[in-house]
C-alpha cells in the first residue's frame, strides 16, 4: 500500500468536493444548456440625416435626403432576437438521455468470514464504471473493479502437507469483478442526486497466505451480489460529477481455508463525466 | 476536455497500481522467527521407544569444515529437545547401538547451493557405515536456510535389524530401508524435521532463548510425535 498515493487521492477528491459544495444545479452538456444569448439582428446603420438645404430662395422644400433602405422593424431600445431552441427542462422526462463514465477509488472493509483472514481496511481499490440513464431517474450500468485486502495476522500455527509452520502470516485477497447495475435516483434534479441500486456480476479472487517463503494460494470464481446507497454531485458549468457511495458486496462461492465467503462494505469516491 | 481525460487517466493508473499491491517479499517475511516441522508420511512414531541424542550441535556451512556451537549454548538447546522427547514417552539411551531413533541438531550457517545438504550427513557417526540418510524431502527444499537451527530424527531400525540388533519397534519392513530409497540402497529415513528459522549467528543469550522457544514450539505443533505405551 502506498500511503502517499492514498493521501494524494484524498486531497484530489477533497478539493473537488470542496468545489462541488459551491455549485448548484448541474449544467446539461448539450449546447442548449448555455443561457440563450441574445443575438442581434443585422441592424441597419442609422440613416444619415440630410442637412437642411440652404434656403436661398423660396424654393420648394428640398427633397428629403436619401434614406437607407427601411430597417426591419424593431423595438427602439432592444436588439432583435433570433429564436433559439428552448432550454431543456432538467425535470422533463424527455430530456436527452445521457451516459456517465468515470472511475472511483474504493475503500473496503471486509466483513463476514473473510474478516478473520484479512481484517484490515483496504484502501487498495479502484473501479471503472459507466451508467446510462434509461429514464430520468433510472440508470443501468456496468463496471469493473479491483480490490486488494492485505493483513498481517498474529503469529499462528498453520497446517501444511505432512507438517505445520508457525509464523506471522501475511494474508491477502486480490479480487477483480465485473458488474451489471441498476440505480434509482430519488430526485430528478438538484445539486445532490441520492440514489439506491443493486448489482450482480462475477468475481475472480486470489487468496494467499504466506509465511516465510511458504505460500498457500488459490483462485476462486464466484457470483457477485451487491447493493449500494450513494449520491451524485453534479458540478455546475462542468460536465464533471462527483460520486460517493456505500456498497455491500457478497461473493458466496469464494472459499479458502477458513474463509467460507467474502463480504465487504465499500466506500466509494468517484469522478464521473458526461 | 483533454485535461479532464488526463486527470481521469492519472487517477485510474494510480488506483490500478495500488490495487495490485502484494505482501512483503520472502526475504522480509523471513526476518521473523519461524518454526517449520515436517514428518515422513509413512512414519509410525508410536512404534519407537528409544532415542540417542548427539551431544553436540554441528555448524554446517558450504565448503567449510564442520564446527560446533559452544557447549554452554548447545547444552541448553540439547536439554530442551531431550526434555520434550522424554515428555512424549521416549526413553533416552546412552549407547547409540541401543537407540531406535537418532536425534541430531545442526545449525545452518551458510547455504550456497541447493544440493549442499547431501554432504552434511554423518551416517558413520551412528555406527552404520553402509547406510546413508538425508531428508526425505531432499536438499532443494526450502527447509535449509541460513540461520536455521534444525532438529532431525532418523529411524535407525533398518540398520539395527540388519546388524542383528533389537528387532522390536521400528517401521514395518524396515530392512528394506526408508521409503524412497533406490533399489539395494541402504537408506535411513529421516522421519521428523524441526526447523527454527531466524536464529542469528551470534550466540547470545537472547538468540539461544529464541531457539529454545522454537524447539518448544516445534514439539507443540507435532502432537503425533509420541510413543505408544
Amino acid at each position: 500500500m502506498k500511503p502517499t498515493q492514498s493521501v494524494r487521492l484524498i486531497a484530489l477528491l477533497s478539493s473537488l468536493a470542496g468545489a462541488a459544495s459551491a455549485q448548484t444545479v448541474p449544467a446539461p452538456a448539450s449546447p442548449a444548456a448555455a443561457p440563450p444569448a441574445p443575438v442581434l439582428a443585422p441592424a441597419a446603420a442609422p440613416a444619415p440625416v440630410a442637412a437642411p438645404a440652404p434656403v436661398a430662395a423660396p424654393v420648394p422644400v428640398a427633397a428629403p435626403a436619401p434614406v437607407a433602405a427601411p430597417a426591419p422593424v424593431a423595438p427602439s431600445t432592444e436588439p432583435a432576437l433570433v429564436p433559439v431552441p428552448p432550454r431543456p427542462d432538467p425535470t422533463n422526462s424527455n430530456r436527452p438521455r445521457r451516459f456517465l463514465v468515470g472511475a472511483a477509488w474504493n475503500v473496503a472493509f471486509p466483513v463476514g468470514s473473510v474478516h478473520d483472514f484479512t481484517n484490515a481496511t483496504s484502501a487498495l481499490g479502484f473501479e471503472f464504471l459507466v451508467r446510462y440513464f434509461a429514464l430520468p431517474q433510472l440508470s443501468i450500468g456496468a463496471s469493473t473493479d479491483f480490490q486488494t485486502f492485505i493483513a498481517t495476522r498474529p503469529r499462528t500455527t498453520y497446517p501444511i502437507e505432512n507438517g505445520a509452520v508457525t509464523a506471522t502470516a501475511y494474508n491477502s485477497v486480490q479480487s477483480a469483478a465485473v458488474r451489471a447495475s441498476v440505480h434509482y435516483y430519488f430526485l430528478k434534479d438538484g445539486p445532490v442526486l441520492p440514489y439506491a441500486g443493486g448489482n450482480i456480476g462475477v468475481s475472480w479472487s486470489t487468496f494467499q497466505s504466506a509465511a516465510a517463503d511458504l505460500a498457500i494460494y488459490d483462485n476462486q470464481t464466484s457470483i457477485l451480489l451487491g447493493g449500494d446507497l450513494g449520491a451524485l454531485f453534479p458540478l455546475q458549468n462542468s460536465s464533471l460529477t462527483l460520486m460517493t457511495a456505500l456498497r455491500y458486496s457478497a461473493l458466496p462461492s469464494a472459499e479458502f481455508l477458513e474463509v467460507s465467503d467474502v463480504q465487504s462494505l465499500t466506500l466509494q469516491f468517484g469522478l464521473l463525466t458526461l | 476536455m483533454q485535461g479532464r481525460l488526463l486527470g481521469l487517466a492519472a487517477l485510474a493508473i494510480a488506483g490500478s497500481i495500488s490495487s495490485c499491491s502484494s505482501p512483503p517479499p520472502p526475504e522480509a517475511r523471513l526476518s521473523d522467527s519461524i518454526v517449520l516441522t515436517k514428518h515422513a508420511p509413512d512414519a509410525s512414531f508410536g512404534s519407537y521407544h528409544t532415542f540417542f541424542i548427539r551431544p553436540e550441535i554441528r555448524v554446517l556451512a558450504d565448503g567449510e569444515s564442520a564446527d560446533s556451537i559452544e557447549d554452554r549454548y548447545a547444552a541448553i538447546l540439547l536439554a530442551e529437545t531431550t526434555q520434550n522427547l522424554l515428555a512424549r514417552g521416549y526413553e533416552q539411551v546412552d549407547v547409540k547401538a541401543d537407540a531406535e531413533l537418532a536425534v541430531e541438531m545442526v545449525y545452518v550457517r551458510s547455504v550456497n547451493s541447493g544440493t549442499a545438504c547431501y554432504s552434511w550427513w554423518d551416517a558413520y557417526y551412528w555406527g552404520y557405515p553402509g547406510w546413508a540418510y538425508y531428508p526425505y524431502y531432499g536438499c532443494t527444499s526450502t527447509a535449509w536456510r541460513v540461520g536455521t537451527l534444525a532438529t532431525m530424527i532418523v529411524d535407525l531400525t533398518p540398520a539395527r535389524n540388519e546388524a542383528g540388533g533389537d528387532a522390536d519397534g521400528g517401521a514395518p519392513d524396515s530392512a528394506a530401508g526408508a521409503a524412497g530409497a533406490a533399489p539395494r540402497e541402504k537408506l535411513l529415513g529421516m522421519i521428523w524435521f524441526g526447523g527454527v528459522y531466524g536464529v542469528e549467528t551470534g550466540y547470545t543469550e537472547s538468540n539461544v532463548d529464541r531457539a529454545r522457544h522454537g524447539i518448544e514450539q516445534a514439539f507443540a505443533q507435532s502432537p503425533y510425535l509420541v510413543t505408544s505405551p
